[in-house]
């Protein structure tokens, strides 16, 4: 519990005025001395007294921004940590065909998109981040339980994209998640695109290093488009430079680093289905993790109750008699 | 309005008034024969006791001599008689103290008053005067009075300054304060007559209506939430019978009856007191 204004705090002292004066109107009795001895009475004396002082206490409190901080409670569930890696190159807004989409034919990362999103709803205990990359890396969403978060920040990504690939450094971004998360539990990254692009030699050793580190399984959803090289064909010699077909060489550097790594060649948007479902049913291990509750105003039910106890003290004023 | 007041017993006064008195002299009430050496005034001879005397002596008549009295009324103005219900207290003591006034002003007695909280109140003290103007002037001020006094010390002070000589004394008071004080004042009243004059109020039964009263003391300050319903106003009832009795208890102990006046003041009342009585 916190206080957003904590500078109304000062009028806490306040909340003794209902003890300095009465809520009823004093009537002149020659002597109490005569008066019987009544546990009733005493009772409601008391209460109106902490009532006023609680209606008082919860308008500061009120007038204060009274909050509960976020906090985090332990879950266990069946799922993983996953970030979602997705390509936001301009390629991905064609179709599977390699052109711009018409009629009823969908766009690449709008069906990644719409098979995400059935994903993320199946899985309630996953918990999520979203990374994405073309000529950067862009951070996206950090390793969270929000659904709605991750739904919003994939179906972001099925906006019209931007320019190249650069794969490297989307790998790099998506693996610092989990620098910066710590988490429990196992760990996949879900890479979605449509090409690679030749990582140079540093770019390399460094991303071993964390991959190494992390030690996250490694699930590639490759879109290819018609015409393009798959992953699985073994170029004429000569031809076999990571220049010439980045994406088998992404794929022979993923096989190198001795992680579980499935690649998924999809050629329509079905495939792309029977992909996520194989990560879905793969990702079912136990896990715990912590759940965060964000921060929660309480301001709402600070007025509320005050104006519950003034509801009270309105009905014992009304209840008053003079002699 | 008159209180006839009278006296149970003979007093000592030397003033011819209207009283019973241990006095010979000039009344209708024959006392006894007496030797005419005693009181030479032949209008007294007794012709047939004379003629009766075997020694031949002549006799006269002695006839009682009613005297005057002095009236006090000690008035009780602690916080307490500020209470103004259905029958205003201070109103109460005002209208008394104007029918005294003018009742001793009529056999020809005087009256000497005397206010007090915590000590003498001079604005509401009198010397004792057979003038009842005085006193109405008094009673003028009463009305609009607001006691706020605590205690009653002050009528301990006023007990003291009554004459020796037995007196007729209005102990006017509601009589709200320890049991213990009023016995120390009754003492202190012991060689007088004394009518303790309770004044009560009505409206110190609280109303009829249940709800939430809050209380506050008039002597001593302090408050008290109470809230009202049959039972409670059953009980302070009872409470108030059971204060009055106890009070009675205390009267009774030194031979004196209270004068109960909680429907206001009431001529009819006192006289039937007087003639019950005495």
């Amino acid at each position: 519990m916190s206080f957003s204004q904590p500078l109304w705090l000062w009028l806490a002292p306040l909340a003794l005025l209902p003890m300095l004066r009465s809520l009823h109107h004093g009537n002149m009795y020659s002597w109490n001395g005569l008066l019987p001895h009544d546990p009733l009475s005493s009772l409601v004396r008391v209460v109106i007294l902490a009532v006023g002082v609680m209606a008082m206490l919860l308008l500061i409190s009120g007038l204060s921004g009274l909050f509960r901080g976020e906090y985090s409670i332990p879950r266990s569930g069946y799922g993983a940590n996953l970030v979602l890696l997705l390509d936001r190159s301009r390629s991905m807004d064609d179709s599977f065909a390699g052109r711009s989409p018409s009629g009823a034919e969908e766009s690449k990362s709008r069906a990644a998109v719409r098979f995400l999103e059935g994903f993320i709803n199946s899985r309630p205990h996953d918990r999520l981040g979203v990374a994405a990359f073309s000529t950067s890396a862009l951070f996206v969403l950090p390793l969270s339980s929000n659904r709605e978060a991750t739904l919003a920040a994939v179906r972001a990504s099925a906006l019209p994209g931007l320019a190249q690939t650069h794969i490297a450094k989307g790998l790099a971004m998506a693996l610092s998640y989990f620098a910066e998360d710590q988490p429990s539990g196992s760990r996949g990254i879900v890479l979605v695109s449509d090409g690679a692009a030749v990582i140079d030699t540093d770019s390399e050793a460094l991303l071993r290093t964390n991959f190494q580190q992390w030690r996250p399984h490694v699930y590639w959803i490759f879109l290819r488009t018609a015409g393009n090289p798959g992953l699985f064909d073994s170029p004429p010699p000569g031809e076999d430079t990571p220049q010439a077909r980045p994406e088998r060489h992404l794929h022979l550097f993923f096989e190198s680093l001795g992680l579980p790594y499935r690649a998924y060649q999809t050629e329509n948007p079905e495939d792309v289905g029977k992909a996520i479902a194989d990560i879905d049913r793969a990702e079912k291990a136990p896990f715990t993790y912590q759940y965060k509750h964000p921060r929660q105003d309480l301001r709402g039910w600070c007025f509320g109750l005050a104006a519950m106890a003034l509801l009270i003290l309105l009905v014992f004023k009304r209840l008053e008699i003079r002699l | 309005m008159e209180i006839n007041y009278r006296l149970p017993g003979r007093i000592d006064g030397h003033r011819p008034g209207a009283h019973k008195s241990r006095g010979t002299g000039e009344g209708f009430v024959f006392r006894h024969l007496a030797p005419f050496l005693a009181r030479p005034d032949p209008r007294r001879l007794d012709l047939r006791a004379s003629l009766a005397d075997p020694f031949g002596g002549l006799k006269v008549r002695i006839q009682e001599q009613p005297a005057t009295l002095k009236i006090y009324a000690l008035l009780d103005l602690s916080g307490s008689m500020a209470f103004r219900g259905e029958f205003p207290k201070p109103v109460v003591m005002a209208d008394f103290t104007e029918a005294l006034a003018i009742s001793a002003h009529k056999n020809g007695d005087s009256l000497g008053v005397f206010g007090a909280a915590e000590r003498l109140l001079p604005e509401f003290c009198l010397g004792p005067t057979r003038w009842p103007e005085s006193a109405r002037v008094l009673a003028g001020r009463l009305r609009s009075a607001l006691p706020r006094g605590v205690g009653c010390r002050g009528m301990l002070t006023a007990v003291r300054r009554l004459p020796a000589r037995t007196c007729l004394v209005f102990l006017i008071s509601d009589f709200h304060m320890p049991l213990s004080q009023i016995r120390e004042l009754l003492a202190g009243l012991s060689g007088h007559w004394v009518v303790p004059v309770v004044i009560w109020d009505e409206g110190e039964k609280i109303p009829s209506a249940p709800g939430i009263a809050r209380l506050i003391d008039a002597e001593e300050g302090g408050e008290r939430l109470l809230l009202i319903r049959s039972g409670l106003r059953e009980r302070l009832a009872q409470n108030l019978n059971q204060r009055k009795e106890r009070l009675g208890e205390v009267f009774r102990q030194q031979g004196y009856r209270p004068l109960i006046l909680d429907r206001g003041f009431s001529a009819a009342t006192i006289n039937r007191y007087f003639h019950e009585f005495h």
